[in-house]
């Protein structure tokens, strides 16, 4: 990776314990994690789920109830929101209304008392960065959401924070410009390497940019990974189910062979999953709750042939074309399963009796019954 | 159809019936007459010529004026904290909220008759010694004007997203100048209304100065009352087209620097 010489050290945040109380309510409780310099994580959560609060504590916009936040490895729970050098892009955008484009993005500057030559430069520069040159006189209420969107975002940039949070910040964009915004805000994000934290409750923006994503409910956090380990391999019953789509059923494991597990499903059938590193924590008559996604269930009128394949009676009871894939809900004996086939091999499967089948692999154990 | 122009008639019916006072009195104001006659004999400026030359007549209206923009004046400062602070903090009383109570009382001499209050600060003033005094007569307006300088506040505070001043306290600004930079002005519109009708609540005032005023320190409105009970010649219209005037002047050239809506954020 190439650094440019102005660039200063991207930091690290800590966070430890943090446990914010509202009145009876625990906004968030016992959160703890770190950092990587110069990555991305995502606060990824239903509303509610403690993230915005999570983002206010370390903005110092909201204090701690108990634990603390660290950046580079000093404690700032007693530094002013003023003084912590920590950039906040708000979902409102939050501009200046008052203000012209040049005076918003200046304003963090004339504050931190720059030279005027100084100034300018990095006004300029941001200027183009963020593509507004030219629009630099207008005021907020002149300028489209995105413009909007991108002064907010320059704005704070400019005063080169340390840690830099990202509040829902493309919520207020229509669907188009919310993917193109954020692969502009990714590669800045990259380009300047301020370690930085964003919040959204929506998974592909998520997983579009962030490098670790911190999954959170309740206020707790329910699984810290990359994007991949926490798609492939969620950890709890609701990270299987907030992200992506999948079916989670319950089972009784029936017999554990070399990292193989015969489980039991309600109905009486048995399927057969990997359990890898979890196979040395279950023991037969354990009840463990397991996860297969929408997509790699697949549904036929010929029995299928394969290696390590479950295969499962079931009955087609209806199919939704959502054009690539077509979304089939099947019952299995009892079970209701949701399949996400592709459309040209189910186009012709009549509602009915069919042949429902997954690989071992598919099978991932995300929880106890 | 029928009914459409029912209603025009109607609408311009209201408007003259507000209206005929006001014509009645600047037209009156332009007679060479000696007595108050409508309409106007002849024309003549040498009513506002008195007026204008008197000092009694003078120096009632810059007392008036004095007393006005005082009162505005510390009516803003008095406002501007307390309206911060209803309008965007939580504001307690050994552990209980009572913002809801403190603004119901704020703003109470709105809705509780200006007579009541009359009488209540003449006798306050009297038990203080103030009676009679320059002081005694701002207090007295001051009552009658913070509500209105305080409602208008917090109407315009609470129109700021806590976001736009978050965003200027994580760029680095301090709460102070956050305020003065970012709070303060996005209430402009709303401080320049409130303060307007401050100052026009206080010029015109009659029941509340009529218990405070004596001999020597008469505000305006009282001197044109006092002075229709024992003369009754034009120059009291002229007196009153000057306030016209001044008054629609002044309301004019704000209603055009700020915009209608501004100006009804009251």
């Amino acid at each position: 990776m190439v650094m440019s010489t102005e660039r200063r050290k991207s930091s690290t945040l800590t966070v430890e314990s943090l446990t914010k109380v509202f009145g009876n309510h625990t906004a968030v409780d016992e959160i703890s994690f770190q950092t990587i310099p110069g990555e991305i994580t995502a606060f990824l959560g239903p509303s509610g789920c403690g993230k915005t609060t999570t983002l206010r504590i370390i903005a110092g916009l909201e204090s701690p109830t108990s634990g603390s936040v660290y950046i580079d490895g000093e404690q700032v729970n007693n530094v002013p929101a003023h003084k912590r050098d920590i950039g906040l892009v708000f979902q409102d955008y939050a501009l200046f209304p008052h203000k012209t484009v040049r005076q918003n993005i200046e304003f963090g500057l004339k504050i931190k008392g720059l030279s005027q030559q100084e100034i300018q430069e990095r006004l300029g520069k941001s200027l183009t960065q963020v593509n507004l040159v030219g629009k630099e006189d207008r005021y907020p209420l002149q300028l489209s959401g995105g413009e909007q969107q991108r002064v907010a975002v320059a704005r704070t940039l400019v005063t080169q924070p340390r840690v830099l949070l990202f509040d829902e910040p493309l919520s207020n964009l229509d669907a188009k410009l919310r993917e193109s915004t954020r692969l502009e805000l990714h590669n800045l994000q990259r380009k300047l390497g301020i370690t930085s934290i964003y919040v959204t409750h929506d998974q592909i923006e998520a997983f579009a940019i962030a490098d670790k994503i911190m999954l959170m409910n309740k206020g707790k956090i329910e699984q810290f990974g990359t994007p991949e380990e926490i798609y492939a391999s969620p950890k709890t019953a609701f990270a299987a189910d907030f992200i992506g789509t999948s079916n989670i059923l319950e089972t009784t494991v029936q017999s554990v062979n070399q990292g193989m597990c015969t489980l039991a499903l309600k109905n009486g059938h048995t399927i057969t999953g990997f359990a890898a590193g979890k196979a040395s924590e279950v023991s037969q008559g354990d009840h463990l709750l397991v996860m297969i996604r929408t997509q790699r269930i697949r549904m036929t009128t010929t029995r299928p042939e394969g290696s390590q394949l479950n295969v499962l009676p079931g009955k087609c009871l209806y199919k939704v074309f959502l054009g690539e894939s077509t979304r089939c809900l099947l019952d299995v004996e009892g079970i209701r399963v949701t399949a996400d086939c592709e459309s040209e091999y189910v186009c012709n499967v009549r509602e009915g009796d069919v042949h429902v089948s997954f690989d071992y692999g598919a099978v991932v154990p995300v929880g106890r019954g | 159809m029928i009914l459409d122009r029912l209603y025009k008639v109607y609408v311009y019916v209201m408007y003259v019936f507000i209206l005929i006072p006001l014509i009645i009195i600047v037209g009156t104001s332009f007679t060479t007459s000696q007595y108050v006659t409508f309409p106007p004999e002849g024309f003549t400026l040498k009513w506002f010529v008195r007026v204008l030359t008197s000092s009694s007549w003078m120096f009632s209206f810059l007392l008036s004026g004095v007393i006005a923009l005082v009162s505005m004046g510390i009516a803003i400062l008095v406002s501007l904290p307390a309206a911060k602070a209803l309008a965007k903090h939580r504001v307690t009383f050994m552990g209980r909220d009572v913002g809801v109570t403190l603004r119901t009382l704020f703003l109470s001499p709105i809705v509780i008759p200006m007579i009541v209050f009359g009488i209540g600060i003449a006798i306050t003033l009297q038990t203080l010694g103030l009676y009679g005094t320059f002081a005694g007569l701002v207090i007295g307006h001051l009552i009658i004007v913070i509500p209105y300088v305080l409602r208008s506040l917090i109407v315009s505070f609470e129109g700021i997203p806590d976001s736009v001043e978050e965003a200027a306290i994580t760029l680095g600004a301090t709460p102070v100048k956050t305020f003065f930079k970012v709070t303060l002005p996005m209430a402009k519109s709303g401080l320049i209304a409130g303060a307007l009708f401050a100052f026009i609540w206080s010029f015109e005032n009659v029941t509340v100065s009529i218990f405070l005023a004596v001999p020597g320190l008469t505000p305006l409105p009282i001197k044109m009352w006092g002075y229709l009970s024992e003369f009754a010649d034009p120059s009291l219209c002229a007196v009153a087209t000057i306030f016209i005037v001044v008054a629609f002047g002044v309301f004019l050239a704000v209603y055009r620097k700020m915009g209608k809506a501004s100006m009804f954020a009251v």
